[in-house]
């Protein structure tokens, strides 16, 4: 099994000679949550478009599990699930009708268990017999995840999954797809504009900027190389002046941030050294944390202010 | 295959499930109905009517509607997947987008088929029911061949239908187009028999059964291979031009 499930190789599109994607190149690690971030208009839908084969690239290349959605999308997309906007199914079925549909176009040989146990999951085992144009919006995004994960895809495209969902909604779906990448290893591509969705979701982050790549992070502060970057480290202290004496002596960098906060900066090993050193000179800490620049700083100084020029 | 029958599958049961098509059952049901009703009280009240000859009669009577219903169905065919956006869920799946129209299509041609055994079995009931099992002038083999030569007529205005719809996704032109061409242009076209160029045009072209029953030729040296031919190129024209730009297209 390869490691990285999709793959975009200077993806570029032009509509009408105006360039809307320019050399996009990014790739998606089985069971990682992926973000997709960027203003409206950057053209995250475009990309998306492209990956699921609804919309042709000018150039570049995509590829799916190993096999490139040019020369052979039928074995690439049997591994895709998506949601493209809204989960759009068909209101005049059943919910079941609805599954036997996808199921059959899935190219894989779907089992009645299969559906059952989707259903299960997605809890509709009681409307399931009902028209879907009696669903409430909550249910049909339910069977839009029933739909999309049936054939157990490798890699779940979801552009926008949020739009039109309540808080409530929101937290459920969140939940739902950490546990999915967690537990069952697929991998997620989920696109937003929303920096706090993203932000709670995700294990990297892509952010994109009038088609263009801008810049990806990763979201989890102990992921590789984290520990060999010094960070701002905020020590809330008793008398900082005197700490701040206290550490003057020393090869550490220390400054008094507005409110009196007592800021270092420092490597993750040199955390203790630092405690140490202050309670020796007598000075009580309350509270040791690292500032981490949240991805709203990161965005607003990457896009310059989310602007699209 | 398997796959390509699946998707089949797939059509038949949406068409099913929208209801026009049982609803056009019941329609035809309820004409044959008042048609039976008609000339068993007010026409035929004294004679004996075979109920061949009455199955002859409906067909008579339900075939220009079957082919309005024809062409309906294969323009919702497609205009209803992109009204309800279900055309991306379609497209974001290993099918092929050929593999897409041609599934539609099949399926186009099998609800006409159905449609036919359904008439000719509402016929022959409601028939059996009003009207003497006696034998007729018209052979019921005649009524299935006269079925049968109406196939490229039908389907050929199917297809106008069907590759209006590919190319503008609108319902009300995918419908008006054929209608158009057939009960205006195709009927009043017979004028234009002199020139030159009319054997070339499909309207001449689309009624084979002069070729099996030697009534009047459609024009001069008409044969049936020759109608064949010209026929066969319409159609594979318009198919390849919803193929190619069903390909081409990018979704929104």
């Amino acid at each position: 099994m390869n490691d990285v499930v999709v793959e975009l190789k200077n993806v570029t599109k032009k509509i009408k000679g105006k360039t809307i994607i320019d050399d996009l190149s990014f790739s998606v690690r089985r069971g990682e949550v992926y973000g997709f971030l960027g203003p409206n208009g950057a053209g995250k839908t475009t990309t998306i478009r492209m990956i699921v084969g609804l919309m042709s690239m000018t150039n570049g290349d995509i590829v799916i599990e190993g096999h490139n959605i040019r020369t052979n999308r039928a074995k690439a997309m049997a591994n895709v699930g998506a949601i493209v906007e809204n989960p759009e199914l068909y209101k005049f079925m059943t919910g079941r009708k609805n599954l036997i549909h996808f199921a059959r176009m899935s190219g894989k040989a779907i089992r009645e268990e299969r559906i059952q146990e989707i259903v299960k999951l997605v809890d509709l085992e009681n409307a399931l017999d009902k028209k879907v144009k009696n669903y409430s919006l909550g249910m049909r995004q339910r069977l839009g995840v029933a739909q999309a994960l049936l054939h157990n895809p490798s890699i779940l495209i979801l552009d926008e999954p949020t739009n039109g969902l309540d808080p409530a909604g929101i937290r459920e779906l969140r939940d739902y797809l950490r546990h999915l990448a967690k537990k069952e290893n697929i991998s997620i591509l989920v696109s937003s504009h929303l920096l706090s969705e993203i932000e709670l979701m995700c294990d990297r982050v892509l952010i994109i900027q009038n088609g263009k790549f801008i810049g990806e992070r990763a979201m989890d502060p102990n992921a590789d190389g984290a520990a060999s970057v010094p960070k701002a480290i905020h020590f809330d202290v008793s008398e900082p002046d005197k700490a701040l004496a206290a550490l003057a002596s020393t090869t550490w960098s220390a400054s008094l941030g507005e409110g009196g906060a007592l800021t270092v900066e420092l490597l993750r090993e040199d955390i203790p050294k630092v405690v140490e050193h202050l309670v020796q000179h007598g000075v009580a800490i309350y509270e040791v944390r690292t500032v981490a620049p949240t991805l709203e700083d990161t965005f607003l100084s990457m896009t310059k202010g989310g602007r699209i020029e | 295959m398997r796959y390509f029958v699946s998707l089949v599958q797939n059509e038949w049961m949406k068409v099913n499930s929208k209801r026009q098509v049982p609803y056009y059952y019941a329609f035809i049901t309820v004409i044959s109905l008042l048609l039976a009703v008609v000339m068993r009280f007010f026409i035929f009240k004294d004679q004996p009517y075979s109920f061949i000859s009455f199955t002859s009669d409906v067909h008579f009577v339900s075939s220009a509607l079957t082919s309005i219903f024809i062409m309906v169905v294969s323009a919702q065919i497609i205009t209803d997947e992109y009204k309800d956006g279900t055309i991306k869920q379609i497209l974001i799946r290993p099918a092929s987008r050929t593999m897409v129209l041609m599934s539609k299509l099949v399926n186009i041609f099998l609800i006409l088929l159905v449609v036919y055994m359904v008439t000719l079995f509402i016929g022959l009931t409601l028939g059996a029911i009003f009207f003497n099992i006696i034998p007729a002038d018209v052979k019921l083999m005649q009524i299935v061949s006269d079925m049968a030569l109406s196939l490229p007529n039908v389907l050929f205005y199917a297809l106008v239908a069907f590759t209006t719809a590919v190319l503008t996704h609108s319902l009300g032109l995918s419908i008006t187009i054929p209608i158009i061409l057939k009960w205006v242009l195709g009927s009043s076209i017979v004028f234009l028999s002199s020139k030159s160029w009319y054997k070339f045009l499909i309207f001449p072209n689309l009624d084979w059964k002069p070729y099996f029953t030697g009534d009047t030729l459609p024009f001069k040296g008409a044969s049936f291979g020759y109608s064949i031919t010209i026929y066969a190129i319409y159609m594979i024209v318009l198919l390849g031009i919803s193929i190619v730009v069903f390909k081409k297209r990018d979704v929104q």
